[in-house]
């Protein structure tokens, strides 16, 4: 199923947040990973993903770092700031809101609640 | 794809300035480099290098997204993505190029994206400065000034309207190029009182002008100047008057400007004027009453002659030569205070009254007014209704004009920089609207300041509107301020004429009082209504003119700028006594004495209490 653009502009950085709060990830282990956790919904190509980056770099929310990977090869890897922590927590909190909403709504059925680790 | 060739050069291009401070060649703004050095599949490094080439971004920005796409790509591969699909799951690439230069800017330090924000303001600017240098360049060299009114072949029209019998100017030129040049001693021998000494050679001077006199006097007697406008010299004329320089060729011009007219013809007069002075008092000194009236009739007919439109310098050679006629009249009458006959002194009397107006002299201003809009039409554009710009065709006339005034932009700058600098100079100088307006206004506060009378004016405690508008012309209205002459001394002359005329009226009603009387008047009163229709103002202070007799003799006076009666104080100089400067501003406990004249003054060891005590 493929995201609408609108839609996708609010949840992908969400999303990304969401995946960098177990740990740093590089810009290609993003992708696969959001297009596996995601079942392809989230599905995002390189021309999204770098720019929905930089943006959450220049928000301060994540920080880049080039750091030679086990291979030896150049990566840069992403990890949340502080900042970021504090923001994935409120888009949380909102996301929630937003699903309760439409589940109220009838928009969608009995959907769980995300688990969501606290802040 | 191969690396490209470290040359030392190439190295030194593409490493920042920190880096290499840093002893540290790192080539990071190199970003093609690190494509060529990831050695990934065919396809690629072409996509990354369009991608990144469409970035508009520094080349370290560009540097770090072409590592970080490297490196996504060979993270691709590394897990077994086939290139193909690794490309066609990039996504649109200009869309990325367009995202990622929107979003690295986003991570410029702020400071950074101040600057380049001021950087990209200034830039704008300066275009938008450029553009409209870039027009108003186009605007003021391209722009011609229309020439509509031609004043002089006006002027000139005016002229042909007079019969050639009714104009003075072509007897004078021809006496003037028949006469004898005047040399150095002859010079210096208007206004001496002639006496025994000094007869022969003034007599000798006299002999050799004879024919010169004869035809100055007739000239004298026609009412109308006649003398054309033009701005080439008269070949033969300059030739009588500059004996041995040579005469500068000129083309005379089917529209020569105003301030481009020559007026040789007012030095001439001046000659001729000294002349008759000299002979008036040569006759007085052999008992030729008859000779020396004509003469100063004569005098006073050269100083009244009519012309269509009379320039200021024009009129103040007027007034010279009528303060001549009235000085030379009032020698004559102190030495020989019986020389006229009544008839003659009634004749005096009715043509010194007729010079200038019945109050006060006026300045006429038509010249100079045709002056400055002949030189507006040839400096600025025509719109049509009334405004334009300076251009710069009019700014080269400006310098023609220039040289005449004593300024001429373009010998010290040329004409190139006039061309550069123009558009900008545009925008600082008034337009011709405005400057025509400021030039009305001004004027028109001259005329009403004018028309006050002048004990009124003199009260005033600050210059008056039009002088204080003046000094802030500043640089704005550079036309007026060269062309617009120092009204306040030319119209000082209108008070020294207005003076004087009031003065040498009062003197001939004096004289004539005495020869019916056989007595001086106590009070001028006594003259009126018989001698005089109303006893003369001294219009320093709005008073009737001073008058007491001195050693029996009339004392005619006035207070001068300052408006105080110091009873017919002269001026002492280290010389001795002196009335010539009395009306000098700044002065103060003196008075400006008409009468007796100069030469009364010259010889006399002025002693103040002596002098009171006489009278």
């Amino acid at each position: 199923m493929r995201i609408e653009r609108e839609l996708m502009r609010g949840a992908g950085p969400v999303a990304v947040l969401k995946l960098l709060e177990r740990g740093e990830m590089y810009g290609y282990e993003l992708v696969e990973a959001l297009s596996k956790r995601t079942e392809g919904v989230l599905d995002m190509g390189q021309s999204t993903l770098y720019p929905l980056l930089y943006n959450l770099e220049a928000k301060g929310l994540v920080k880049g770092v080039w750091r030679a990977a086990d291979s030896g090869r150049d990566r840069k890897y992403y990890r949340l700031t502080v900042k970021g922590k504090r923001k994935l927590a409120s888009d949380t909190r909102q996301w929630r809101a937003v699903t309760q909403a439409m589940e109220s709504l009838g928009v969608i059925a009995g959907a769980p609640a995300p688990q969501v680790s606290p802040a | 794809m191969k690396p490209p060739t470290n040359t030392a050069i190439r190295v030194f291009r593409y490493t920042p300035w920190r880096d290499i401070v840093r002893g540290r060649m790192t080539r990071r703004l190199d970003w093609r480099r690190p494509i060529a050095q990831a050695e990934l599949p065919e396809l690629i490094p072409a996509l990354i290098e369009r991608v990144v080439k469409r970035t508009r971004l520094t080349k370290l920005e560009k540097s770090d997204i072409a590592r970080e796409l490297c490196a996504h790509f060979q993270d691709g591969i590394k897990e077994g993505t086939p290139p193909s699909t690794l490309v066609k799951d990039f996504g649109d690439e200009r869309t990325a190029a367009k995202l990622m230069t929107r979003a690295k800017k986003r991570t410029r330090p702020p400071f950074r994206k101040a600057c380049m924000r001021t950087l990209k303001i200034f830039g704008v600017f300066l275009l938008l400065l450029l553009a409209v240098y870039a027009f108003e360049f186009v605007r003021f060299n391209t722009a011609k000034p229309n020439i509509a009114r031609n004043y002089t072949a006006e002027y000139n029209a005016e002229i042909d309207k007079i019969p050639m019998d009714q104009r003075a100017w072509p007897i004078y030129r021809q006496a003037i190029i028949k006469a004898s040049p005047m040399t150095q001693e002859e010079a210096q021998m208007s206004g001496v009182p002639i006496t025994d000494s000094n007869y022969e050679s003034h007599f000798a001077y006299i002999q050799r002008n004879a024919d010169f006199l004869v035809q100055i006097r007739q000239a004298a007697s026609i009412p109308h100047m006649g003398f054309p406008w033009s701005n080439t010299q008269d070949p033969e004329l300059f030739k009588a008057m500059y004996p041995g320089q040579e005469l500068e060729p000129l083309s005379a011009l089917e529209n020569p400007s105003v301030v481009s007219i020559l007026l040789p013809h007012l030095g001439s007069l001046r000659r001729a004027a000294q002349l008759l002075a000299i002979d008036a008092s040569l006759a007085a000194f052999e008992g030729d009453a008859n000779r020396a009236y004509e003469d100063l009739m004569a005098l006073i007919g050269m100083a009244s002659h009519e012309s269509p439109t009379e320039t200021i310098i024009e009129q103040l050679i007027e007034i010279a030569i009528f303060h001549q006629a009235s000085q030379t009249l009032h020698e004559l009458l102190w030495h020989n205070p019986d020389l006229f006959t009544t008839d003659q002194l009634a004749d005096f009397a009715r043509t010194f009254e007729s010079f200038g107006y019945p109050d006060e002299y006026i300045i006429n201003l038509d010249g100079e007014h045709a002056m400055f809009h002949d030189a507006v039409q040839r400096i600025y554009s025509d719109d049509g209704h009334g405004d334009g710009h300076l251009t710069a065709k009019g700014l080269r006339e400006f310098g023609i004009l220039g040289s005449a005034a004593g300024v001429a932009p373009e010998e010290v700058v040329g004409p190139q920089v006039v061309s550069v600098t123009g558009p900008i100079t545009m925008h600082f100088v008034a337009d011709r609207r405005d400057l025509v307006a400021k030039y009305n206004e001004i004027i028109a506060l001259v005329i009403r300041e004018h028309a006050r009378p002048l004990c009124e004016r003199l009260r005033d405690t600050q210059d008056p509107e039009w002088l204080r508008m003046h000094a802030q012309l500043g640089t704005k209205y550079p036309l007026i301020q060269m062309l617009m002459p120092a009204y306040d001394r030319v119209f000082e002359r209108g008070i020294k004429s207005t003076m004087t005329r009031n003065a040498t009226v009062t003197l001939i009603a004096l004289e004539r009082f005495r020869i019916g009387t056989r007595a001086y008047p106590t009070s001028l009163d006594e003259l009126v209504p018989k001698y005089l229709p109303a006893v003369p103002e001294d219009i320093f202070d709005c008073n009737p003119l001073r008058y007491r007799l001195h050693e029996g003799r009339p004392l005619i006076y006035s207070t001068g700028f300052d408006q105080q009666d110091d009873g017919g104080h002269p001026y002492i100089s280290p010389e001795g006594a002196d009335s010539s400067t009395a009306m000098n501003r700044g002065k103060t406990g003196i008075d400006w004495i008409f009468f007796p004249p100069s030469s009364y003054w010259w010889n006399k060891q002025y002693n103040e209490e002596e002098y009171y005590k006489q009278d």
